[in-house]
């Protein structure tokens, strides 16, 4: 989780993180951001996003990006 | 022919709500597919061979890749073997994503690029004192195809992401492809929100009917009484651009700004009601644009349903491809992470050009987005990091203001070349703001009546944008009105739009610029 944390504030740095829950809906973070996190997320814990995973719901928040993160992990 | 569509779909609509209204719930559906495929064959003739071309293949391409799918039965297999079989079965459901787009992409490129192509090489081989001769195809652009297709090809894609199951009766896959409200203008729609709506058989209610009828109004409202208006004084200025200059062409690049958005919103906003008289909700194409912070957040709240589509669909794709990751893994991190960005943000904004149209102007307008949304994309993490140093919130007022006023300027340059007729006129207009001005009679282009109803109609959509703003929904406010006020509040805008509105002897209606993709 930590190391999300430290991903995101890189990219998109100025943002409460911690207590956000509407980073895609609340267009926090924008389709470009997700590009590099996503990009980023691959490479640190070497899983695979793919377009089927790039929904909102998955990256509204640093929990949710971590659940999916766990998720690839285990596959 | 605008004029001819409008009443068209009205009288169009207005019969299918009857027989819609009297068949049995189970069958709503197909009444719907029938109305759809009489006015596209009404309005294209032999132009629907080409709709029933991507129906017929988008619907076995889907029955196909969700055959593939449903052969990976990984019991009883290690993890390895498990891995390969994966990786078998997705190739095979690529390939047949491949063809469906080739066959459909190919009718696309055949019938709406192929003349622009053409031409293009042979003035490129006469450059190099080649002559060359190219065939000229010269079958009429069958309506809404950029729509339409791009609407099919997303179903097929949602089905091999496993998003959802191909769908079995052909029937329903031709309604999602081929509603009537939808290709003209558009919006983009997704299978899994619209086809549950399309085939529920919902009752015509008196809320939905009136609701529907108020969008209706509403989107005519913008045409007449707006669009049709600022279009006297846009072309007047961009048919005779080189007697303008300086203040005069700032003008006409505001004027075609609102013509366009008053234009295009409203033909959404006709889709919009039709449809919501079937109680199905098409999704927003529109999200007050001018208050956009930057050009990303424009095209964000401008055309929404397209650019989803190129995100979902190219930008997301191509950003997570493993052939693009595994070249950017090779350079240091931040060139990676700027080509990871980059690279798909070119290739949205070069379609998303060619989408717009078959010229070099429409390509030139793509990619002077994408070298905006480049820079924003340098620049904004230091903007951040100072708005941060010094504490100063990027709600500010200040801050605020500034970013609209700058996305509003770089959006009309944008609104300038989309408009003028190719780019050395763009040029042209450009340097004309600062190399001359010119004598412009207004009155002599429109006049006064016109004039104050254009400015009393525009000053209508700035206060319920600003109503809008401010929390307050006109919307949920009228669907809790009695149907009897309803229908006098229906009746009396109606009146308004045919005894104001700009239309008949003394106009020539502009064409639906965006019809025309």
């Amino acid at each position: 989780m930590e190391r999300i944390y430290e991903i995101l504030s890189t990219i998109k740095p100025g943002v409460d993180y911690e207590n956000a829950e509407n980073l895609v809906d609340g267009k926090i973070l924008t389709s470009l951001n997700i590009a590099r996190l996503v990009a980023m997320l691959n490479d640190e814990f070497d899983i695979e996003i793919t377009p089927i995973h790039l929904i909102p719901e998955n990256f509204n928040s640093v929990k949710s990006i971590y659940k999916l993160v766990t998720m690839l992990d285990g596959e | 022919m605008p004029y001819l569509i409008l009443i068209f779909f009205v009288v169009f609509t207005l019969v299918t709500a009857i027989i819609y209204a009297v068949s049995p719930q189970k069958f709503r559906y197909i009444i719907l597919l029938v109305a759809s495929l009489i006015s596209y064959g009404l309005f294209c003739g032999f132009g629907t061979a080409f709709l029933i071309t991507t129906i017929v293949t988008t619907y076995v391409a889907a029955i196909i890749i969700d055959k593939i799918s449903q052969s990976y039965s990984p019991e009883g297999l290690s993890k390895q073997e498990r891995k390969k079989l994966k990786a078998k079965i997705k190739t095979k459901k690529r390939i047949i994503l491949a063809i469906y787009v080739f066959i459909n992409i190919g009718i696309l490129l055949i019938l709406k690029y192929f003349n622009f192509f053409a031409s293009s090489s042979v003035k490129f081989f006469s450059l190099l004192k080649v002559n060359v001769s190219a065939p000229v195809i010269s079958i009429a652009l069958p309506l809404g195809i950029s729509y339409y297709t791009l609407n099919a090809i997303s179903y097929v894609v949602d089905v091999l992401r496993g998003k959802f199951k191909a769908e079995k009766n052909i029937l329903k896959t031709a309604l999602f492809i081929s509603f009537f409200p939808q290709l003209h203008e558009g919006p983009f729609g997704r299978y899994d929100s619209l086809i549950p709506q399309m085939t529920s058989g919902e009752n015509i209610k008196g809320k939905n009917l009136y609701n529907g009828i108020g969008r209706m109004i509403w989107g005519l409202f913008k045409i007449f009484m707006v669009s049709n208006r600022a279009a006297i004084v846009s072309d007047e200025i961009f048919n005779n651009y080189s007697n303008y200059g300086g203040i005069i062409v700032i003008m006409g690049m505001i004027v075609y700004t609102i013509q366009l958005y008053a234009e295009f919103s409203g033909y959404i906003d006709i889709a919009g009601g039709i449809s919501k008289i079937f109680g199905i909700q098409l999704s927003k194409n529109f999200d007050m644009p001018f208050l956009a912070r930057n050009v990303g957040d424009f095209w964000r709240r401008w055309h929404i349903s397209l650019g989803s589509w190129f995100r979902d669909y190219i930008f997301y794709p191509v950003s997570t491809s493993k052939l693009l990751n595994k070249i950017v893994k090779k350079i240091n991190p931040v060139a990676a992470n700027f080509l990871i960005v980059t690279i798909p943000l070119f290739i949205v904004w070069f379609l998303t050009g060619l989408w717009h149209g078959a010229s070099s102007k429409y390509i030139v307008y793509g990619l002077y987005y994408f070298v905006l949304m480049i820079i924003f994309n340098l620049l904004s993490p230091i903007a951040d990091k100072i708005l941060l140093k010094y504490n100063i919130s990027s709600e500010n007022i200040v801050i605020k203001t500034l970013s609209i006023t700058k996305t509003l300027l770089l959006v009309g340059i944008g609104m300038l070349m989309f408009r003028a007729e190719n780019l050395s006129i763009f040029v042209h207009m450009i340097s004309s703001v600062f190399s001359k001005s010119a004598e412009f009679q207004l009155y002599e282009v429109i006049d006064s009546k016109e004039l104050i109803l254009f400015i009393i109609s525009f000053s209508i959509i700035l206060i319920s944008a600003f109503i809008k703003l401010k929390g307050y929904n006109v919307e949920s406010k009228f669907n809790t009105l009695s149907l009897y006020s309803q229908y006098w509040i229906c009746f009396t805008a109606f009146c308004v739009v045919i005894i104001f509105g700009a239309y008949g002897l003394g106009y020539i209606p502009p064409d639906p610029i965006y019809g025309g993709f």
